[in-house]
């Protein structure tokens, strides 16, 4: 396999990494998520253990009117739910939907918004939507007080938030271990509850995957081009090119004692006179012999 | 090639959904506080009843404070109104608004109580304790009673407003005497009057020399009239309430049911211009004066040498029937 194969396979495979990317790029789920979830209760709750979730930033719950917000102690809380109907938001299902429990309360009192069965005699000085006569339905919409509903003592929550149509709360303005709950002003059904959470994505290899697979693209590109391209008039220009360069290389201007005259000039191994020395050798060794012979004849 | 665009799409759907798994809820975490009302609860109440006090006062109506007034608070300052209304030197009595302390407890059941300890009023007048009740979740806190503080009392630490005082059952067998022995021997303590022998038990104080000084001057006058007179004391333990303090101890809120009578022969008993208005029909050679008093008790921890004693209590007069 040649190396212009190699790149071919390569820009391949760089173009189906690329290509995924940036589908992985659009196809990717934001990070901020908003799960809502309707309600066909007055009051919604949410209990510690669901507000602890971290991915959760923020609460909304829409109705028509005026909307309450209360934190309590649990143990409070979950008295005051006693005398209500509440939807219990209890976690998630998926990011889309949440999972909810409803406790309903019947009482056999449908006209009065009051669940209290109070006998007192005295008038109640609060307005009520049956007895007093509006001279037209628009009018009455325009200058109504708004009805409100007995939910008894707000002395046992904590902290409180109000709105109309919708009161958003931040989670970490509740403290842990604190209930949640939000209530309509009127009685009626709340409409719905979002939850804005934080989520993680797993989506750090998108960008390297698509920058990875468009430098391979690209070399399989050039590795094409060259295998469509007749490039041996331009290979032949180069040699060209290259031996006039070496030409002029070889020229006769040299410089004097410089490395390329040197070079030119041959070696330059020092000259020994060999046969001198052989003689002196030769003569130390007849030295020698004569000095053993002449041992040899005393002993 | 088709099959291979296919598995790329399918391979990048799949990552492409790679965000984590929706959470799951866990463990409830623990509260930060655990008292039964934080700070700003309690000052929010604290305004809200003398926002209406006040609206009362001016009006003389009891109507108004009604939402955060009940029981014997209610009964007083009814009567007292009564009797400003009918007498112009006798204004109804101050009760400071601005707190220096306010005792909550950490109770999980109704009913419960909050207390709270006034800074001086003016004149030389010491500082009043209020005690608030709540029936029930649905119901506001309401001021019931007030006392002022026995002068030279001290009132014993008290754990902070984060996690509240623990609330004592009246039967607490970690106390000595227990709260409900300590009101019982106090308020037979006031029937038999001071030669009793549970003076002994009891540190001296101010509200109750008061009312055996008036006992036996009452006591005198009835028997120079050839009558008689005669104080019944009864505790509410119902509305009785114990805190633990700080130290081991029990701080007690009890109201206190009075009924004094005084009854002479053959006369027509006339009663002062700033009792009259409280007569509940005429007056002939019977009378009794209705009160609902106000006593705070401490208990001292087990193991010390200090007596119990009552460092707040008030006498108030509510009615006087014939």
């Amino acid at each position: 396999m040649t190396l212009r194969t190699t790149a071919i396979i390569a820009g391949a495979l760089g173009l189906l990494m690329m290509i995924a990317g940036l589908i992985a790029q659009g196809m990717r789920p934001e990070h901020s998520v908003v799960t809502q979830a309707t309600l066909d209760t007055p009051v919604v709750v949410l209990a510690p253990e669901v507000l602890a979730l971290p991915e959760l930033q923020r609460l909304a719950v829409t109705a028509d009117g005026g909307v309450e917000a209360h934190a309590g102690r649990p143990v409070d809380a979950v008295a005051w739910l006693g005398e209500h109907s509440a939807t219990y938001i209890t976690g998630y299902e998926s990011w889309d939907i949440l999972t909810t429990r409803t406790a309903s309360r019947i009482t056999a009192d449908v006209e009065s918004p009051s669940p209290s069965a109070s006998a007192e005699p005295t008038a109640s000085a609060e307005p009520s939507p049956s007895a007093s006569p509006s001279p037209s339905p628009d009018e009455a919409g325009a200058d109504a007080p708004e009805e409100v509903y007995d939910y008894g003592s707000g002395d046992l929550w904590r902290q409180n938030w109000a709105g109309v149509d919708r009161v958003s709360v931040a989670v970490s303005a509740v403290p842990p271990g604190e209930y949640f709950v939000v209530n309509s002003v009127d009685g009626s059904n709340l409409g719905a509850i979002e939850i804005s959470a934080e989520r993680q994505v797993n989506d750090a290899w998108i960008s390297p995957l698509t920058w990875i697979g468009a430098a391979l693209t690209a070399l399989g590109l050039l590795a094409v081009l060259s295998a469509l391209v007749d490039l041996r008039p331009l290979q032949e220009r180069v040699e060209s090119w290259t031996t006039k360069r070496s030409r002029i290389a070889t020229g006769e201007d040299v410089k004097p004692g410089s490395r390329r005259e040197r070079r030119l000039a041959g070696s330059t191994l020092p000259d020994v006179d060999l046969d001198e020395n052989d003689e002196k050798d030769h003569k130390d060794q007849s030295d020698e012999k004569d000095d053993k012979d002449e041992k040899g004849g005393q002993s | 090639m088709r099959r291979t665009v296919v598995a790329v799409t399918v391979a990048v759907l799949a990552l492409a959904g790679c965000a984590a798994a929706p959470p799951v809820p866990g463990a409830t975490p623990s509260l930060e506080a655990e008292a039964a009302l934080t700070e700003p609860q309690a000052a929010a109440i604290i305004e809200s009843t003398f926002a209406e006090l006040s609206a009362a006062d001016a009006a003389k109506d009891p109507e108004l404070f009604a939402p955060r007034f009940a029981a014997d608070a209610a009964l007083v300052r009814g009567a007292e109104y009564t009797v400003a209304g009918k007498v112009a030197e006798a204004p109804v009595s101050v009760l400071p608004e601005q707190m220096q302390g306010i005792y909550v407890s950490r109770s999980e059941t109704w009913p419960r109580m909050f207390a709270a300890v006034s800074e001086p009023p003016e004149g030389e007048l010491t500082p009043v304790v209020y005690l608030w009740v709540q029936e029930s979740v649905e119901q506001p806190y309401r001021l019931v009673a007030w006392a002022h503080m026995i002068p030279g009392a001290v009132l014993p630490a008290m754990p902070g407003q984060i996690n509240g005082a623990e609330p004592l059952a009246l039967g607490e067998e970690g106390i000595d005497p227990s709260p409900r022995k300590a009101l019982e021997d106090y308020v037979e303590y006031l029937r038999q009057g001071a030669d009793s022998e549970l003076a002994a038990a009891f540190a001296p104080d101010s509200y109750s020399e008061q009312l055996f000084g008036a006992r036996a001057a009452l006591s005198k006058a009835a028997k120079g009239a050839s009558g008689a007179y005669v104080d019944t004391v009864q505790p509410d333990f119902a509305s009785t309430f114990a805190l633990a303090t700080s130290d081991g101890g029990a701080l007690i809120f009890a109201p206190i049911e009075i009924a004094s009578s005084f009854k002479v022969k053959d006369a027509t008993l006339k009663l002062s211009a700033r009792d009259a208005p409280l007569l509940q029909g005429t007056a002939k050679d019977t009378v009794t004066y209705n009160y609902r008093d106000f006593v705070v008790l401490s208990v001292p921890p087990p193991g010390q040498e200090e007596l119990p004693g009552v460092v707040a209590a008030e006498h108030h007069l509510v009615s006087i029937k014939p």
